[in-house]
């Protein structure tokens, strides 16, 4: 299984250390070109340096990820795929955000959570 | 059945009277009859209304346990970040906060494998537009973004007792229930 790396850490500098945003987080989906590497089968790491990055708004956790999860359902899928390397903070970040998309997205889905 | 079964006895016992008397039934026997079911359906009313009002409060202190005490527990882990550090800036405490208000959605989430009428999607437009207000003004001190924290803190608690009031659990459903049988 090949090994795609996302840098989080490339979408801040100086003046901004922070992530946030729906649509931001789509965009950047889109422009990592994530939906190809998951139909690729391939591992996606993403790095996230908590010396560069101070804070992901969960906003763009849900952009990012809201097409992997209408394709993959389940948390389950979405970790043998993904895996975050970061501190503990980023990595439960990340977890529990990819619980509420299962629960958004996911075969359990309840019809009136999502509008 | 009891009530079914007091009916039918008052029944027999106006047939009897007829079958005594051999004549039609009197005016006071029809009032009295009439007295007798009006008396019936009344108690049955009472004894519904009762039951419907407990099962009300039952399901009321229930949800209020279950979901209301939950979120003001996760919402206080937030109050103490506005009351603790009023001049720090906002992005000093954004990790503490984000994570408060992830906690919070999650909780509703998996709340709504119980109250499934729940509208999750409007809770969470909610907490994101509060999430990007901070994210947005990161560079404030603390104090100044608190009235967009009471604002989101009162909507969302306003949200989940309009819906044990009005909607799933609500009494307007009760009373529903209790027009459709009288």
């Amino acid at each position: 299984m090949e090994t795609y790396n996302v840098d989080l850490n490339t979408l801040v500098n100086s003046n901004v250390d922070l992530i946030s945003g729906r649509a931001f987080g789509e965009k950047e989906a889109e422009k990592f070109h994530i939906m190809d590497h998951v139909n690729n089968n391939e591992k996606i790491v993403i790095y996230i340096d908590d010396q560069k990055v101070k804070a992901i708004n969960d906003s763009f956790i849900k952009g990012f990820f809201s097409d992997v999860f209408k394709i993959l359902k389940t948390k389950e899928r979405v970790q043998q795929i993904f895996e975050v390397e970061g501190n503990d903070y980023f990595i439960r970040l990340f977890h529990k955000n990819w619980t509420i998309l299962e629960a958004l997205y996911g075969s359990s889905t309840n019809p009136s959570a999502i509008s | 059945m009891k009530l079914c079964m007091v009916v039918l006895l008052i029944l027999a016992q106006l047939a009897n009277r007829k079958a005594e008397s051999s004549n039609s039934l009197s005016s006071s026997d029809i009032i009295a009859f009439s007295a007798a079911v009006i008396s019936l359906f009344s108690l049955f009313f009472t004894y519904y209304s009762v039951y419907l009002s407990k099962e009300l409060e039952i399901k009321y202190k229930k949800f209020e346990s279950l979901g209301i005490e939950t979120i003001q527990k996760l919402l206080s882990s937030i109050d103490k970040v506005f009351e603790e550090n009023p001049d720090d800036l906002v992005i000093t405490q954004l990790q503490a906060i984000t994570e408060n208000l992830v906690d919070i959605e999650l909780f509703l989430i998996q709340f709504t494998n119980i109250y499934s009428k729940l509208e999750i999607t409007k809770i969470s437009n909610l907490k994101d537009l509060f999430s990007d207000e901070l994210y947005n003004n990161n560079q404030v001190e603390i104090k100044r973004m608190k009235v967009n924290y009471l604002v989101f803190r009162t909507k969302l608690l306003t949200d989940l007792y309009d819906f044990a009031i009005l909607d799933d659990i609500g009494l307007w459903n009760r009373l529903k229930r209790i027009v459709n049988v009288s």
